[in-house]
């Protein structure tokens, strides 16, 4: 079972043309919220609103650690430990075609994520006769405490 | 970064990384290879509190086209000081 803090582990996703890129397996809560963050921006009475055109962005720059892919020199565009503000140029220079090939295989790769969280969340929670919070080792009737169902 | 004769680079920036994640980011470092053991001494720029517990830790120096990487064997993190002891370098 996994921890409930993420190791830095990565997976390998491939794209078309032989390319691969690096990605987190799993996002810390810090690493979701900055993503989230980058999806804000402040309108004119300073509240803030959800950029939708950031959302893809922020989800790429969320769990990209490194990639394969080349320049028209032959030479590989380094993104691996660069600031966000170099990666996010990067992407931003790609042909749209291939960010939207990036951007899918992510969220291809977060949905199978969550889907998995969830499952590992399902047996962490039952079959075994402890659940993570008990009101009672005797209570047979589901009863429990805190707010809530 | 530059060698000397006597083994010692140094440079401006960088990081201990858990994993990919930058545990703690350096300013001035410098390394120096004596009996054998590789010494970091380091000014320290940023601390994760959290990830510069976590181990193993890596040693990261940026060089032209990518890293020298030294897995970190054990470390002294001070406020605004560091002295890691280095093993051999991985690349």
């Amino acid at each position: 079972m996994d921890s409930r803090f993420p190791r830095p582990e990565t997976v390998t996703l491939t794209i078309s043309g032989g390319d691969t890129l690096t990605v987190k397996k799993r996002l810390t809560a810090g690493e979701q919220r900055k993503s989230f963050e980058r999806t804000y921006v402040a309108g004119i009475d300073g509240a803030l609103k959800v950029n939708p055109l950031q959302i893809g962005l922020a989800t790429i720059t969320a769990f990209l650690v490194d990639w394969s892919l080349c320049g028209d020199d032959g030479a590989r565009v380094v993104i691996r430990g660069e600031p966000l503000e170099v990666v996010e140029a990067a992407l931003d220079a790609l042909d749209p075609e291939s960010f939207a090939e990036i951007k899918h295989a992510i969220e291809v790769h977060e949905r199978a994520m969550l889907e998995a969280r969830a499952q590992e969340k399902k047996l962490r929670g039952g079959g075994n006769g402890s659940a993570p919070i008990s009101a009672s080792p005797s209570g047979s009737d589901g009863g429990s405490t805190g707010s809530g169902s | 970064m530059n060698a000397g004769f006597a083994l010692r680079l140094h440079g401006t920036a960088a990081s201990l990384l858990w994993g990919y994640r930058t545990a703690v980011t350096l300013r001035a470092w410098s390394i120096k290879k004596d009996e054998g053991r590789w010494t970091l001494l380091a000014t320290v720029e940023r601390v994760d509190a959290f990830q510069a517990r976590q181990r193993p830790l890596l040693f990261a120096a940026p060089r032209a086209g990518g890293y020298w990487c030294w897995p970190v064997e054990s470390l002294q993190l001070g406020d605004r000081r560091l002295i890691a002891t280095l093993g051999p370098p991985e690349q």
